[in-house]
């Protein structure tokens, strides 16, 4: 149970100021870390600025790419160049050339940062081991299994580590982790994979929330069927990008959404973060349909404390000003549901 | 056991092309420059497939985004659709809309318009030997394309088949490869007959072939390259002149070693007995970086030593 009603959240990244997306790569350490921070503050006043009440990481600023940082921190991985995902556009895929080993926290100086410089509620993204394992070579594991869980057992300690710090910081207050697995349901046949390993990265990790966050799936009955069995408190995914862009509460208005109906047939009771706006279209989306979309998903669910409310994906794909104008209508829909509930 | 080699697919281009493609998309370089460039390119990567060995190649299509697109582009009645997921990769493409299959018109200058697609020709005009055409099949591009009308996998290969032809002629191409990434299941190849009984066709198939798939063929293919899995083989060296197999992995970083899979390949020539085997790629090379691309072809150029 989530205790509040139709809790407002990010999903994780967001558009780098220029000041920093320019000297990321080509700085010094020196230069850089001041630039991460900086961004970082101003992303999350921005957060606060839209209304949004968990306001993250910050937009992931001391992050690239969800990949490549992951790799940045882990032996066994080497890179042998560029790969193509579509037209022009290409990221880094590493091959498994021996044991997967961490070498340094992955995020804890981001964290470190946050718990200096924030108040508000955390909740920390981390890409998950399935999709490390789906997004590398393997010339070192026996199959993808074995790898998949290789990469969860890195996830555990580094969960561990994070949470050391936070309760060091923040005792008694909860601590929230979102694991990333956009790869979740490429591989229908793989789904006992994706349930092990991330089982693995949670594993014997008490008093922390967990959540999976899943986006641009052919199809959510895949994962949803799995649910019961995932050592997690809830999901949160994408739906705005497969919905219309019109008003309404039928079925045949809200197609994004109808397949929510499955999730409320499972048997427990996970919360669902729901992606109400699209994070690949710079049109807004005008509050009157953002509304009806909550609407809709409550008509299915009807548990306020069990919905929560996002944007479909991280916001990095859309201007600053952009992302923020879409989280400000998508706080203001939610108020103007909860206020009449 | 004679072992010949056979390159496919859409090649993973260099660095500096790389570089050059994002300077045409932010305006920096031109039209001509850019098409330079291509050309530049696959002249020399099919100058070194041809002098190093390989024996059959189909064009590099470097300036292909995706093996659709240039025909989603040039035939009259269809669009491109949503970027899609290709298969169960991390890699996409966008989806080809069809409306309509009763025009043969193809629009070959949308090729150089740049729009949604680097500008460059469909395939160079390189003369060497073993220089192919690159089609997908007709099966696979009816699977994985949006059909908007009531038009039946007949009709659209019928039509799709008869654009081919038309690029064939045209580009002076003396050989084609036909690359089917979904699995036939119950389907006919006979839609091809046409490419088949003027041209050396070397089909490279996915998963499992059946007798069902080759049976209305009006003539034996170049080649039938398949996966190995059990009966391939049999039904590829009945209904082709040599049978091949996909043995080089495209989709890992892990080298294969020539001397292994020279023996390997042997071996299932000898259970086959086949005097002559293909090795081909299992998919395009463009799933690699270009650097382990470029070792594994060195790897085929050795088993065709």
């Amino acid at each position: 149970m989530v205790g509040k009603i139709l809790e407002t959240q990010e999903i994780g990244s967001f558009r780098k100021p220029e000041y920093l997306s320019r000297k990321f790569h080509t700085g010094s350490e020196s230069e850089v870390e001041p630039l991460k921070e900086r961004a970082t503050i101003e992303t999350l006043q921005l957060f606060k600025k839209a209304g949004l009440e968990n306001i993250g990481v910050g937009g992931e600023m001391f992050r690239w790419e969800m990949y490549e940082h992951f790799a940045q921190y882990i032996t066994g991985l080497k890179f042998y160049g560029m790969v193509r995902s579509f037209d022009n556009r290409y990221y880094k895929k590493g091959s498994i050339v021996s044991e997967l080993r961490r070498t340094s926290s992955l995020h804890g100086d981001e964290l470190d940062f946050l718990l200096r410089n924030s108040k508000g509620e955390i909740k920390l993204p981390i890409t998950g081991p399935y999709t490390m394992m789906d997004w590398s070579f393997n010339e070192h594991y026996r199959d993808r299994d074995e790898v998949a869980v290789a990469f969860g057992r890195i996830l555990n300690e580094e969960i561990r580590d994070l949470k050391k710090r936070w309760d060091a910081a923040r005792p008694g207050e909860k601590f929230q982790v979102q694991i990333d697995e956009p790869a979740t349901t490429t591989h229908p046949a793989e789904m006992d994979t994706v349930v092990e390993s991330i089982n693995r990265s949670v594993e014997g990790i008490g008093g922390a929330e967990f959540s999976l966050h899943v986006c641009y799936s052919k199809d959510y009955r895949v994962l949803y069927d799995r649910v019961p069995e995932m050592k997690l408190q809830g999901l949160n995914l994408e739906y705005a990008n497969r919905d219309k862009l019109v008003t309404g509460t039928g079925d045949s208005d809200r197609p994004g959404y109808n397949d929510i109906r499955y999730f409320a047939e499972t048997e427990d009771r996970k919360f669902l973060g729901v992606g109400v706006t699209d994070v690949h279209i710079d049109e807004i989306e005008p509050v009157s349909v953002i509304e009806d979309r909550i609407k809709y998903v409550l008509g299915i669910i009807d548990d306020p404390e069990r919905i929560k409310i996002n944007p479909d994906c991280g916001l990095r794909t859309r201007s600053r000003e952009i992302g923020y104008e879409k989280l400000r209508n998508m706080v203001i829909a939610r108020d103007n549901v909860a206020g009449k509930l | 056991m004679e072992i010949e080699t056979l390159i496919y697919g859409i090649y993973p281009k260099s660095e500096e092309l790389r570089r050059s493609i994002s300077k045409y998309e932010r305006e920096k370089i031109g039209t001509p420059e850019i098409v330079k460039e291509f050309e530049k390119e696959k002249n020399e990567l099919i100058e070194r497939f041809s002098s190093s060995g390989i024996s059959y190649f189909s064009d590099p299509v470097l300036n292909w985004y995706d093996i659709f697109r240039p025909f989603s582009l040039m035939f009259t009645g269809f669009e491109l659709g949503q970027l899609t997921r290709y298969k169960e990769t991390n890699t996409f493409y966008r989806l080809p809309v069809v409306h309509d299959v009763g025009d043969n018109t193809i629009r070959y200058d949308r090729l150089l318009e740049g729009k949604e697609n680097p500008p460059a020709d469909l395939f160079s005009s390189s003369t060497a030997n073993g220089h192919l055409a690159f089609f997908p099949g007709v099966h696979s591009f009816y699977a994985m394309s949006d059909i908007r009308r009531n038009i039946s996998e007949a009709e659209f290969s019928a039509f799709v088949v008869k654009n081919y032809m038309q690029i064939m002629k045209r580009y002076g191409m003396r050989g084609a490869v036909i690359f089917d990434p979904v699995e036939y299941g119950d389907a006919s190849l006979s839609p091809l007959n046409p490419l088949i009984e003027k041209y050396p066709v070397y089909l490279v198939t996915t998963g499992k072939l059946s007798k069902k798939n080759v049976a209305g063929l009006n003539g034996d293919l170049a080649s039938i390259i398949s996966d190995q899995m059990p009966g391939n083989i049999k039904v590829a060296s009945e209904y082709s002149r040599v049978p091949g197999i996909k043995a080089i992995d495209a989709r890992n970083t892990l080298m294969e070693s020539a001397e292994d899979l020279k023996h390997r390949v042997s071996r299932i020539g000898e259970d086959a007995h086949v005097d002559r085997i293909i090795v081909a790629n299992s998919e395009s090379f463009d799933f690699l970086p270009r650097q382990i691309a470029d070792r594994k072809v060195a790897v085929m150029a050795e088993l065709g030593e």
